[in-house]
């Protein structure tokens, strides 16, 4: 009986340290080892169709770090980015953010374009990539 | 039926480029992407004496019988890219027009260089960029509300132009420059109205969460609107200043536009603000809009000596609208608006006989709708 509200802690413990973890997962903006990084005003403009002068690149709709970059990043949710890209694609003005299946398909597409900017969780960053700012 | 057959014919082109896409990525490197948007918005209102309408050329408004037809559409997008030069845009909409009916029209068709960084000339049906949110005013789910301010924005219903058009943009320490210069004649709202000789030029400037805009449009405008009147030809000019704040919590939006004619027939002036804020998933939202005669309209004709008038001085009205926006997901949003106008705009108001307004109207409304992107 003892043990079991020893482990019924303990498993309360580690869930409140994993949702803590989870709602301050850092995310890491990056670029190509070699190549100029935009400023981080320019890089809320490019992720907002507001600038075109880098190529962004996403992670896939409802990916939890997708949704804390943009909520850090433009202060939006998945539903206001749409809305956001929506208005920009359906005036011909600009095609949405290229979408990568994960962190490494990011440091590969960074790595083969200096005009390319993308972001990963903060553990996957690694000597491929330079990173431009961290959000947390 | 000749427009249908056009359309139809570019409708099945979209289709056809859209299930032909795999195949070119696979093989050519060409790019297609196909996408659309829809709104299905209800309407009722409590006077049966005038019809609210979202564009002047609507010949059916909504009343106190439930109304499906004045804001719902359907849009169609479809966009190849053959390199990252050249690429050719199309998009149709079927909405309510000059009749009852959802004829699906060409919006768009153009071909587009982007060969240079900043730069964008494109040829062909553009779209005609004369106010803040021209160009996506059909794109229900990317405004707050249900509509763009009617009485504002009927102002000016001509939305494209067969013409040519140039986009630039630059970035400038923090501000973010596009500048659009267009050029064409008006695509017709309508079989009575004929817009020729459109020169558009506009600057918009985004820093932060502010953006700031001035439009500029002229042209030369038949209107043949009222039976047995002679045709009424004028030269226009169409100023817009704009304003938007959105940080992403709380948003407002205020547009001023104004329209000088030559002989001075349709003189008219508008104004509106919106303000909203996010609250996780609901928005809530307000409307303010305004709009008057500007100075006075002379006579277009005379009958029995007594002078007719396209618009006299009593042809203003406000509305108060305030709604609650709810995103179902990332690409379904519900609408709920309830709308309060009064006065004697034609732009907002059409009597359910057509012609004339000749005396002022209250009218309450309620909207509900759903917006979708695909």
């Amino acid at each position: 009986m003892h043990t079991f509200r020893i482990m019924k802690h303990t498993l309360i413990a580690l869930g409140l340290a994993a949702a803590a973890a989870g709602a301050s997962a850092q995310v890491a903006v990056v670029v190509g080892a070699g190549a100029t990084p935009p400023s981080k005003s320019q890089l809320e403009d490019l992720y907002l169709g507001k600038n075109f002068d880098y190529k962004p690149l996403d992670l896939a709709e409802g990916s939890a770090t997708r949704e804390a970059f943009y909520k850090k990043l433009t202060n939006r949710d998945a539903a206001q980015v749409k809305a956001t890209w929506s208005r920009i694609v359906f005036t011909g003005k600009g095609q949405p953010p290229a979408v990568q299946a994960d962190a490494a398909a990011v440091k590969k597409a960074v790595a083969a374009d200096p005009k390319a900017v993308g972001y990963i969780e903060k553990a996957a960053v690694d000597g491929s990539v330079k990173v431009v700012t961290t959000l947390d | 039926m000749k427009t249908s057959t056009r359309a139809l014919t570019a409708g099945l082109a979209l289709l056809g480029a859209g299930l032909l896409a795999p195949l070119a990525q696979a093989d050519t490197g060409i790019k297609t992407t196909f996408s659309g948007f829809g709104t299905l918005v209800g309407t009722i209102t409590d006077n049966d004496k005038v019809e609210l309408i979202s564009s002047p050329t609507q010949t059916k408004g909504a009343a106190k019988d439930f109304d499906l037809g004045m804001d719902s559409r359907l849009g169609l997008q479809g966009r190849v890219e053959f390199d990252p030069a050249w690429s050719v845009t199309g998009q149709l909409i079927a909405q309510r027009r000059t009749d009852k009916d959802f004829d699906p029209q060409v919006e768009w068709l153009f071909g587009q260089w982007s060969g240079v960084q900043g730069l964008d000339l494109r040829l062909g049906r553009v779209v005609l960029p004369a106010f803040l949110v021209s160009d996506s005013r059909f794109v229900s789910y990317a405004l707050p509300g249900v509509r763009v301010p009617t009485m504002v924005y009927g102002l000016f219903p001509v939305s494209s132009v067969d013409g040519g058009q140039a986009l630039y943009r630059q970035r400038t320490g923090a501000v973010n420059w596009t500048f659009t210069v267009s050029g064409g004649n008006g695509v017709r709202v309508s079989d009575t109205s004929e817009n020729a000789h459109l020169l558009q030029a506009s600057a918009l400037a985004e820093f932060g969460d502010w953006a700031l805009r001035y439009g500029y449009v002229q042209g030369a405008t038949t209107l043949d609107v009222l039976p047995g009147m002679p045709e009424v030809r004028f030269r226009e000019k169409f100023h817009n200043v704009a304003a938007q704040y959105d940080n992403g919590s709380v948003f407002a939006t205020a547009e001023y536009v104004m329209r000088t004619t030559d002989p001075q027939v349709l003189n008219m002036s508008g104004w509106y603000v919106t303000a909203g804020t996010r609250l996780g998933k609901w928005t809530p939202y307000a409307t303010v809009s305004h709009t008057a005669v500007a100075g006075d309209n002379e006579p277009i004709a005379y009958v029995m000596g007594f002078p007719v008038r396209l618009l006299t001085s009593a042809n203003k009205a406000k509305g108060v609208a305030a709604g609650l926006r709810y995103d179902v997901a990332t690409n379904v949003a519900l609408k709920a608006e309830y709308g309060h106008y009064d006065g004697r705009s034609p732009f907002a108001f059409r009597p359910p006989a057509g012609g004339l307004l000749t005396e002022d109207h209250t009218v309450n409304t309620l909207s509900l709708g759903l917006d979708f992107v695909f």
